[in-house]
This record gives C-alpha cells, sequence and structure tokens, in this order.
C-alpha cells in the first residue's frame, strides 16, 4: 500500500510535527509578538535532546522535554531584555537571537561544529524496541521494520499534537487566553483592565520557546542528524510562513499554512524544475487575495454560523 | 477624599499640558470634568490611571499615593475608565470583553487553565454569570455574542462601561461617555450613570454635552489650557465668568 510507503509516512510526519511548531507560533502571535526567534529555540531543543540522548543515554521522552524546558529558560533570560520592544523592533532582535544561538553551535566541540550531530537513535527504532518488548513486531502487523518504525513514529507524533493542540484550546478559552488576546487587540485597554501585560507576554513568548525546542528534539530524533545550518534563516521564514499563509488569528490558521506548506512541495514534486516558481505563485496569490492568511476568524463564521452573521446585521439596522 | 490630585503638573517634552491641577472627588459623588479640547482633561485621567507619571505634585487614591504604581495594579486598587475613542478588544465577543474585565478579581493561572482543575471551572462559572449580568444592566443583553466591533457606536459606549465595572472598581472614570451618542441615548446613559453612582461606585466623567453635566453632577471641575479655572456645583460652575468665557462661549462660537 501506497500510504505506508516509508517516504510517504515521514511527510506526513513532518505535517504533524509543523503542525506543532505552527502551535507554537500561534501561541506568541496570540499576544501580538511577532517574534523569529523559534528556529533559535527549536535548535536549542534539538542540540539539548541529542547530546542528552547520544551522550549521556538519558531515555527519549526525558531528552525531549529537557530540551523544551531549557528552550524555556533561555526565552525567560533573552525575554526580559526584548520583550519591551514592538512590532518590527521585537522581528529584529528575536532574529538576532536565532543567528547568534546558531554561531554558537556552529563554534563549539560539543556540537560539532558545522558537521552537526549524527547518528541519533530515532523515536522509530526507540519505539521499535518497546514494541518488541511486548513480543510484537513489523510482521505481527504484516509491516516491514522500516514501515513499523514510520508508523510508530508518526502515532506518536499524532498524540503528541493532539494533546499539544488539545491543551492550547483549553488555555485558549480560559482566563489567560482572554489575556492573551485582550493584549493582541489593544495592550493599553489591556492594562487598564488590570492585566499585567508583560506577564503575559513574557508567558506567550516562554510556551512558543518550549513548543518550539521540543520540536527542535523530535526533528533531531526524527531525522536522526542535525547541523546548524537546519535552523537558519530559512527555517525561520518556514515557521513564519504558516502564520502568515495560513492566517494567525486562531489556531486553526497556521496549522493549516503547516498542512499546506509541507504539503505543497511533495504536490508540485511532478513540476520538477518549475516547482519552486509554482510555489512561489501560490504564495503569491494567497497574499494578494487573502493578505490575513487562508483561515480567519471570519472563516468559521462564514461556514457554521450564518445564524451569528443575520444577527449581528440586524443589530446594525435596528439603530 | 478618595481622589485627590494636589497641584498636579504634566508637560510633554517642552508643552505644559497640566500646571497646578488641585481638586477632590469624594466618595459616592458624581463629579464632572470640563474644558475646552486640548484643555488636558484625558490627560488627567491618564495619570490617576497610571498611564502616564505626573511630572509634578501628587495624586492619592483611598489615602494611598499613586506615584509609582503600573496601571494594572492601579485597576486593581480600584480604578477603572473608559476611553475617548473607544478601544474595545474589536475581535471579541461583547461577552467576552466584560469577561477580559474580570481579570483582577480572579486567579486562575496558567497551570490551573490548563489542567481546568474544580476552582478553576467554578471561577469560570462565577465569570460567566458576572459578565452575563453586566451585559444586562448595561442594555446589551442581545448582542453578548457578536463581535464588540460589529456593534453600533452607542452599545459599544456602553460595553466599555460595563468592561471597567467588571472589574469592581471604586472609582469609575468615563471619557466623554454621551460623544456621538443621539438624545435618547444620552437620557439612558445619564440613567445608567446614576444606577452606577447608587449601586456605590463613585463616578468622575468628562462630558461636552453641558445638559448632561449639569444635570447629572454633583460637582464639576473646569480646565482651560490645563489650568483650573473653576470647582463648585454646577450652577456655581455655569455661572462663573472665567468658564463662560473659556468654554461656554467657545462653544457657542462653534455653532
Ligand atoms: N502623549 C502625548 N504626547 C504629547 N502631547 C500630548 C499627549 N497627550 C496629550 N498631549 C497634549 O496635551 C494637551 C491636552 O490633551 P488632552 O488631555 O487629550 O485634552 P482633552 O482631553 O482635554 O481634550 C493637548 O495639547 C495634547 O496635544
Ligand atoms: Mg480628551
Amino acid at each position: 500500500m501506497d500510504l505506508f510507503n516509508p517516504y510517504n509516512l515521514q511527510v506526513i510526519t513532518f505535517i504533524v510535527l509543523n503542525g506543532i511548531l505552527a502551535i507554537s507560533i500561534y501561541i506568541t502571535l496570540a499576544t501580538g509578538q511577532l517574534s523569529l526567534g523559534h528556529a533559535g529555540f527549536m535548535s536549542i531543543g534539538a542540540y539539548v535532546a541529542s547530546i542528552l540522548t547520544k551522550q549521556a543515554d538519558v531515555p527519549l521522552i526525558f531528552a525531549l522535554l529537557l530540551g523544551g524546558l531549557i528552550a524555556g529558560v533561555i526565552a525567560l533570560l533573552i525575554g526580559a531584555p526584548t520583550l519591551k520592544l514592538h512590532g518590527l523592533y521585537l522581528a529584529i532582535a528575536t532574529l538576532g537571537f536565532g543567528e547568534v544561538v546558531r554561531v554558537i553551535f556552529l563554534n563549539m566541540e560539543i556540537t560539532n561544529g558545522a558537521l552537526g550531530i549524527t547518528g541519533l537513535k530515532s523515536i522509530g527504532s526507540t519505539l521499535y524496541d518497546w514494541l518488541k518488548v511486548t513480543g510484537l513486531t513489523g510482521d505481527s502487523f504484516g509491516l516491514s521494520v522500516l514501515q513499523m518504525k514510520a508508523v510508530l513514529t508518526l502515532l506518536f507524533l499524532l498524540l503528541l499534537f493532539g494533546l499539544v493542540l488539545f491543551l492550547t484550546l483549553r488555555l485558549h478559552r480560559s482566563r489567560i487566553g482572554r489575556a492573551f488576546e485582550a493584549i493582541k487587540a489593544d495592550e493599553t485597554a489591556a492594562k487598564a483592565m488590570g492585566l499585567p501585560v508583560a506577564y503575559y507576554k513574557m508567558l506567550a513568548f516562554i510556551i512558543g520557546a518550549v513548543l518550539a525546542g521540543f520540536c527542535g528534539g523530535l526533528f533531531a530524533h526524527i531525522t536522526t542528524t542535525i547541523t546548524p545550518d537546519d535552523f537558519n534563516y530559512h527555517k525561520v521564514v518556514e515557521i513564519l510562513s504558516f502564520a502568515v499563509i495560513g492566517g494567525s488569528e486562531i489556531v486553526w490558521g497556521p496549522l493549516f499554512g503547516a498542512f499546506i506548506l509541507t504539503t505543497l512541495p511533495e504536490v508540485l514534486r511532478v513540476l520538477a524544475e518549475y516547482k519552486m516558481i509554482m510555489y512561489g505563485a501560490i504564495m503569491v496569490l494567497v497574499m494578494a487575495f487573502r493578505p490575513h492568511g487562508l483561515i480567519g476568524t471570519d472563516t468559521f463564521a462564514k461556514l457554521f454560523d450564518r445564524r451569528r452573521k443575520q444577527a449581528a446585521r440586524q443589530a446594525e439596522e435596528g439603530m | 477624599m478618595l481622589l485627590e490630585l494636589n497641584n498636579v503638573g504634566k508637560s510633554f517634552g517642552g508643552i505644559t499640558a497640566l500646571r497646578d491641577v488641585t481638586f477632590g472627588v469624594a466618595e459616592g459623588e458624581i463629579v464632572g470634568l470640563i474644558g475646552p479640547n486640548g484643555a488636558g482633561k484625558t490627560t488627567i485621567f491618564n495619570m490617576v490611571t497610571g498611564i502616564f507619571e505626573p511630572s509634578n505634585g501628587h495624586i492619592s487614591f483611598a489615602g494611598q499615593p499613586l506615584a509609582g504604581i503600573p496601571p494594572h495594579k492601579i485597576t486593581a486598587r480600584g480604578i477603572a475608565r473608559t476611553f475617548q475613542n473607544i478601544r474595545l478588544f474589536g475581535h471579541l465577543s461583547a461577552l467576552e470583553n466584560v469577561k477580559v474585565g474580570c481579570h483582577t478579581w480572579t486567579r486562575a493561572g496558567f497551570w490551573a487553565s490548563l489542567l481546568k482543575t474544580r476552582r478553576q471551572r467554578e471561577e469560570e462559572r462565577a465569570v460567566e454569570q458576572k459578565a452575563s449580568e453586566l451585559l444586562a444592566f448595561v442594555g446589551l443583553s442581545d448582542v453578548a455574542d457578536l463581535r464588540a466591533d460589529t456593534l453600533p457606536y452607542g452599545q459599544q459606549r456602553r460595553l466599555e462601561i460595563a468592561r471597567a465595572l467588571a472589574t469592581q472598581p471604586k472609582l469609575l472614570l468615563l471619557d466623554e461617555p454621551a460623544a456621538g451618542m443621539i438624545e435618547s441615548e444620552t437620557k439612558e446613559l445619564m440613567e445608567l450613570v446614576r444606577k452606577i453612582r447608587d449601586n456605590g461606585t463613585t463616578v468622575l466623567l468628562v462630558e461636552h454635552d453641558m445638559g448632561l453635566v449639569m444635570n447629572l453632577c454633583d460637582k464639576v471641575v473646569c480646565i482651560n489650557f490645563g489650568v483650573k479655572i473653576a470647582e463648585g456645583t454646577p450652577d456655581e460652575v455655569q455661572n462663573h465668568p472665567d468658564v463662560i468665557e473659556a468654554y461656554l462661549g467657545k462653544e457657542e462660537e462653534a455653532c
């Protein structure tokens, strides 16, 4: 079956991974902060987790969590001076942060410089080892070892993605989520309503960094190889594009953006050398016709909630 | 005095916007702050709510100085405001806007919200109820689920009042609450402000609608070019020669 081709499974796995990254950028944007530090935090998580599993034999899941946690601690440290900045100034400062991190990893011994870290034990292998303990193998499901590993990786990523999305939606519908939305809409009014704006911006920045760091660890243990260049400004632009193309008003926007931008290169593969032209053209068209991204609050209002719109119109006419 | 301004001054760069302004607001009063455009009324609100620090003088609230306290903590102490140029959270529903205002008296943090602890759920119910009550209080129950920025102007002004009341203020600052309202809406607004005061919230309001000010206020303070020129009962201020010249005279010219 074509779906169980390990290559296709890996593409789907990357869609899911980019989904978690999309949530990471969404949460920072949810307080109106344009941070371009996500690739930097991702690389911190990737290197921390990789060094832990490879050199200290730390179990994968702890290494991943620690990668996220350390990215969060770094976010706390660099957030203190930078989060006073707004808009493009914050973007430039965080972009600079990402470059600094990259150059540090490029020059450190423990990260093996430009060659990076190779030969990591993949998530698939780790999970397959666990599976073997229970007495099951790929054969039990009629799959080859390679296929089975890819399936396990995908299931693991789906589980994590589901958990992160679930918690994000919970947060969104809470006192914290309301505070984020209020700050995004109007910081001055938010302060006047008693919200500690600096605290919430820091919180969103740290959550975004922890998730990005966690994704970095996952990325490292899917590809089994990382170099500092995996997290350069191309990655920054890629992550940001999820929100730009998909929209950043609601979490479904960046998620859809991650889906489109991860799938598109695969779909366009048939176009061979014209692939990037098409890719660019599609980006330009989306921006021309949907400047706030493909998915917005209006999308679901239009699809599911005609009645609400009607009521709004009546209220307007009534006055 | 609930709110006291003592010789308060404010300059922006080299320009003096306010000079030596002294007045007080007693608990339970409705006080009007009047003066021509650019007189410095909004600047006073911005200093009382901590958005700007005064350049001179001091402000105290309930006997405590406000110097150096950030805006969100001033709100937590019991001062809430509305804005002259409406500043709602436009993409949120009317109900959500009021819920944001409930932040000061609720506690649920990051972990409680993620784990949806029992206390968090109880608190959310209390917030939902309080917000609905406040929308009913200002007469906006029907539009609770509509986006704030789709509401007509008069409703947006009332929504801002509901949102400010959600912080459970002791003192409510209203910056030109009747601006852009038609006469019937202004009448409703006056009733609303009276009800707010009767419920125990002191009100300081900036307003250009003289009918409203004279009808509603226990005391009126008039400033012109950043200087207080009169203070007293509505009648006293209305008949003060400086006020007539500076403010009412100009108003008539404009008409
Ligand atoms: N943030 C600011 N920066 C510079 N000047 C300001 C600022 N806020 C107000 N001013 C100036 O202070 C004066 C008083 O403004 P304001 O308080 O808004 O008047 P009012 O509300 O009475 O119409 C005006 O001359 C205005 O230009
Ligand atoms: Mg003003």
